[in-house]
């Protein structure tokens, strides 16, 4: 693109970055590999927003049709009753002991800016191949991690607005992929993560299929081997390759873990003190990172830890939260600090 | 921060670790060849336990912003960067550069060993005795004044090695070189305040921030300190909140986190700025700053009825504008590379202007003493390329730059610097200005080396190696001190330290001194380590309105040339900044923020404008300016 510009300095000592040109249709095309699918929500409201008028008003309405038909409301109640005595049962096996965490994150779109330095930090944490454009064509790309950006309005005049919202495995209550596994290779940690289980895992990809919020990623390839086509670490760029993470192989499905690595690691070191863990001490890889603080990590148990503030918050909402699917991260609305007409 | 991640940090400053002398030599692995077990050593260093990480503090150095970090490694290998909670700068965050600079460390691109040019053209390995040899016998036969320097943009250290190894070869012509190197706005602060400087917006303290077209959450300024800051202010709390307008012709990712977006005539956004302040003198919205007289001559002509048609903004909006920005805490801030055109420094003085009159300087927006030297223009280095034409330039070091890659190809800097007799590059990569050079004398990674940084005043902030270096390179500053040895006569006489990290550390004992610290040496220096630098407060200079700033009376809009139909906006890129990040592939395929494209170039084109032409996303369009054509798709 620097090509286009001028190679004379500006007044000020510069390149002038702004240039008159003409264009030409070549009647060539190209299909761009790009991440998005569709670039309106049509009505889903993933990426929610308020104005400030709108919150110190106290209205707080959904910000989104629901496009499921009206649930009764007995349904509610039956599946509340369903997990209950599911829970119960499981205590009484002793698979879920009662001083569990329960692992949530709450991302306030408040402060998310789009950046995506947590994408990158989600890469270099849980050994994530890079796919080439090709892969990113056919959909397939592997980054656990991805920022959803929307745009709204913008058309017959009306204020044009954009939005972004990260998106990784909402770690639900209630997984529409753990059913669907014929070899239980995702399950239900008793800390509340949704648990994939690499070495079960027969590639049928079923619970990629009925995920709601297409955050399975498939292994189609061994990114790992120097003999596949699309091999993504060449010597000595493994050498980055974090020892505490798997490296997955074809035929496996992967997806965000809540990083369980520094989960573990953390849960090991205060064993090995004598201690609690303090609220705030695991931080996964994109919380850590994220220049504007807008991911928060924590345990749902303890009620005041940061975490369980936020999604108390009267602008938490869950993503397509009329699925019933219990997701443990909850989003903040974002704030518009608009002027009224 | 809450007391939560108050405990983490303290937890994690424990585990830093300052490295005294050999300490990161003993710690680590061996080179890409040699490494075959596991754990790459036979007898474990005292105080490493396999399978536990130890961390690093040092600087990151993937763009000229500065942010401490924390670089976990494990067994010899660093494996992940963090941000360091303790630097005044990142304070533990960081961005996908970054986080990316372990693509750069562990690149299979890198060059492995010094390579000379060959006979036929190509380049080969030789020894580093041999390529140090070179350079001395190149420099001992040629006359200093015709001996030439382009740095990238260091202040610390290495910058003043640089400095006095040039003198004491009695060159003065180095060019620090950095792409983005805010001309404008530097311009813009002579003409209003009669100082060369980049000022410092403190975005937390600003609640209302009008940006015409500074990317500030993407490459402009401190991307990581204004991204916290800015969430600090902007993010919603307990029913308060700050507002964001971003006025500009392009839709960037900045202007995504925008309260409002305001796109005017592109070019004109100078002539929005500056009647937004005649609106605050005009209605005394703000306290009467001095020098008023001087303020009223530069903005009489700029009345909102007579720039509302030029810029396509209404009468009421600037108006309105003119108010909000009254009412609370605010910042103006200039535009970034992106929306640099030839007028841009019209642009930067009105937005300091109306700084002024709003009465921010030295509230939200501040002049610092900036520590280092100041980069060089595009126009100096324009100079370099018309001397190096003109064979005035015998020998050419090139090091932490890519002038061929980062300058329009109608500079011809490839080929003026044809015309030099012996260019030598430290490049770690192959790049455009390497592949132009006779010798390349490979730098270590920045994670492989001794060195400092001041991203700004009062912040000083160390690197130190994490690990032994991944091939056979060597630290510049080293190389350096090695052939003024080799030179004998001043230069040798100008140099007591044997290497860089002595000559670093002797820097440090005079800024002990400077802080009227008067502990042991190695305290001080371990403790710096460990904390990653030492930091203390700016020192800010008051600024007065200079005569000059009358010059925008006669303030010009930019315009397309009236016969081409299109104005193209080049910008940098969030991830792959001027190109440099453009070898890592974390960075390839993480998607633009805002049209979600990886791997690719792309041109971006208003929905309606591609309509009218027939245009479709994906098809190819040749796009062409006075000088040159080129085809890209369209998104």
């Amino acid at each position: 693109m620097l090509s286009l510009l001028s190679g004379e300095a500006a007044a000020f000592g510069g390149i002038g970055t702004y240039v008159g040109v003409s264009l030409r249709v070549t009647g060539a095309h190209e299909v761009l590999a790009k991440t998005s699918g569709k670039s309106r929500q049509l009505g889903r409201g993933i990426a929610q927003t308020v104005t400030l008028n709108e919150l110190t008003r106290g209205e707080h309405e959904e910000d989104h049709e629901a496009h499921a038909a009206p649930v009764p409301e007995q349904i509610e109640h039956v599946l509340d009753e369903w997990q209950e005595a599911q829970y119960a049962e499981f205590r009484r096996q002793g698979d879920y002991r009662g001083d569990q965490p329960r692992w949530a994150m709450a991302i306030d779109l408040s402060r998310c800016t789009g950046c995506s330095a947590c994408v990158t930090a989600c890469h270099a944490e849980n050994n994530i191949p890079h796919v080439g454009p090709e892969l990113v064509r056919r959909g397939r790309e592997m980054s656990w991690l991805r920022i959803e950006r929307y745009f709204e309005g913008g058309e017959h005049g009306e204020p044009f607005e954009s939005r972004v919202a990260p998106m990784m495995c909402q770690q639900c209550g209630n997984a529409p992929c753990e059913p669907v596994c014929p070899v239980f290779a995702t399950y239900r940690t008793p800390d509340g993560l949704n648990a994939q289980v690499y070495n079960r895992c027969v590639g049928t990809r079923y619970c990629s299929n009925n995920c709601s919020y297409k955050v399975r990623y498939f292994n189609w390839f061994d990114f790992q081997e120097e003999a596949d086509p699309f091999f993504a670490f060449p010597d000595p760029l493994h050498w980055l390759l974090n020892p505490d993470v798997t490296v997955r192989a074809k035929g496996v499905m992967e997806k965000c873990t809540f990083c369980v690595q520094r989960i573990r690691g953390i849960q090991h070191e205060a064993t090995l003190a004598d201690r609690e863990l303090q609220d705030g001490e695991v931080m996964t890889a994109c919380q850590q990172t994220c220049p504007s603080d807008a991911i928060v990590f924590g345990d749902l148990t303890d009620a005041e830890s940061r975490v369980s503030q936020l999604v108390r918050d009267e602008r938490g909402y869950h993503v397509l939260g009329d699925l019933n699917t219990r997701p443990a991260v909850t989003y903040l609305r974002k704030v518009r600090n608009v002027v009224e007409a | 921060m809450t007391d939560g991640s108050n405990g983490m940090n303290r937890r994690r400053f424990l585990k830093v670790l300052g490295v005294t002398s050999g300490g990161a030599a003993a710690m680590s692995g061996c080179t890409s060849d040699r490494v075959e077990q596991l754990i790459p050593y036979l007898v474990p260093p005292e105080g490493q336990v396999p399978g536990i990480a130890t961390w690093y503090a040092s600087t990151c150095r993937e763009c000229p912003a500065g942010c401490g970090i924390h670089v976990r490694v494990r067994e010899g290998r660093a494996v992940k960067v963090e941000g360091n909670p303790g630097s005044p700068v990142s304070e533990g965050r960081l961005c996908s550069r970054g986080q990316a600079a372990l693509q750069g460390l562990y690149n299979p691109d890198r060059i492995r060993q010094p390579m000379a040019r060959t006979a036929e053209g190509s380049f080969a390995p030789v020894t580093w005795e041999d390529a140090i040899a070179q350079v001395t016998d190149r420099l001992a036969g040629a006359a200093g004044d015709r001996v030439r320097f382009i740095s990238g943009l260091e202040r610390g250290t290495f910058d003043r090695l640089l400095d006095e190894w040039l003198s004491a070869l009695e060159s003065n012509g180095r060019i620090a070189f950095e792409p983005l190197a805010h001309e404008a706005v530097r311009a813009a602060s002579r003409m209003v305040f009669g100082v060369d400087a980049i000022p410092h917006y403190d975005f937390a303290a600003g609640r209302y921030v009008l940006s015409f077209g500074a990317d500030f959450l993407e490459t402009w300024g401190s991307p990581v300190e204004q991204a916290r800051s800015f969430a600090a202010s902007h993010g919603y709390r307990d029913g308060q909140m700050g507002r964001y307008v971003h006025i500009e012709p392009r839709m960037s990712m900045t202007a995504m986190s925008a309260d409002e977006w305001i796109a005017p005539t592109p070019g004109s956004e100078g002539l929005v700025v500056l009647g937004i302040a005649h609106v605050i003198v005009r209605d005394g919205l703000a306290p009467a700053q001095p020098d008023l007289a001087r303020v009223r001559r530069a903005l009489d002509g700029f009345a909102p009825e007579s720039v509302t048609g030029r810029t396509g903004v209404s009468i009421d909006a600037l108006e309105r504008l003119a108010r909000e920005f009254t009412e609370q805490a605010s910042i103006a801030l200039p535009g970034g590379v992106g929306a640099q055109h030839a007028g841009a420094h019209w642009t930067a003085a009105a937005a300091a202007l109306l700084n002024y009159v709003a009465g921010n300087v030295n509230r939200t927006v501040r002049y610092e003493r900036e520590p280092g030297s100041v980069p060089s223009s595009y126009a100096e280095l324009g100079q370099l390329v018309e001397s190096m034409r003109n064979v005035g330039v015998d020998v050419l070091f090139v090091h932490g730059a890519n002038p061929v890659h980062a300058t329009p190809p109608s500079l011809g800097f490839a080929e003026a610097m044809r015309q030099v007799g012996f260019k030598v590059s430290f490049a770690r990569f192959l790049d455009e200005t390497a592949s132009e050079c006779d010798l390349i004398l490979p730098d270590h990674d920045p994670l492989e080396q001794w060195s400092d940084y001041q991203p700004r005043s009062g912040v000083h902030a160390l690197q130190q190696p994490v690990m032994q270096p991944v091939f056979d390179t060597r630290q510049t500053g080293d190389v350096l001190l090695d052939v003024a040895r080799r030179l004998g006569g001043q230069s040798a006489a100008r140099f007591s330290a044997g290497t860089f990290k002595e000559y670093l550390e002797a820097a440090w004992q005079q800024l002990q001194r400077e802080q009227r610290d008067r502990r042991p040496f190695t305290l001080f220096w371990t403790e710096a380590l460990q904390q990653g630098g030492v930091w203390s407060e700016g020192t800010t200079r008051s600024v007065r309105l200079a005569s000059t700033v009358e010059q925008l009376a006669q303030a010009e809009p930019w315009s397309a040339p009236q016969d081409d139909a299109l104005t193209l906006v080049a910008y940098p890129s969030m991830a792959l900044y001027d190109g440099r990040g453009a070898n890592r592939p974390w960075l390839q395929e993480l998607p633009d923020p805002v049209t979600k494209i990886t791997w690719s170039t792309w041109v971006e084109l208003h929905p309606e404008t591609a309509a009218e032409r027939g245009i479709a996303e994906g098809d190819i369009v040749e796009v062409t300016s006075a000088g040159a054509h080129g085809l890209w798709p369209i998104c």
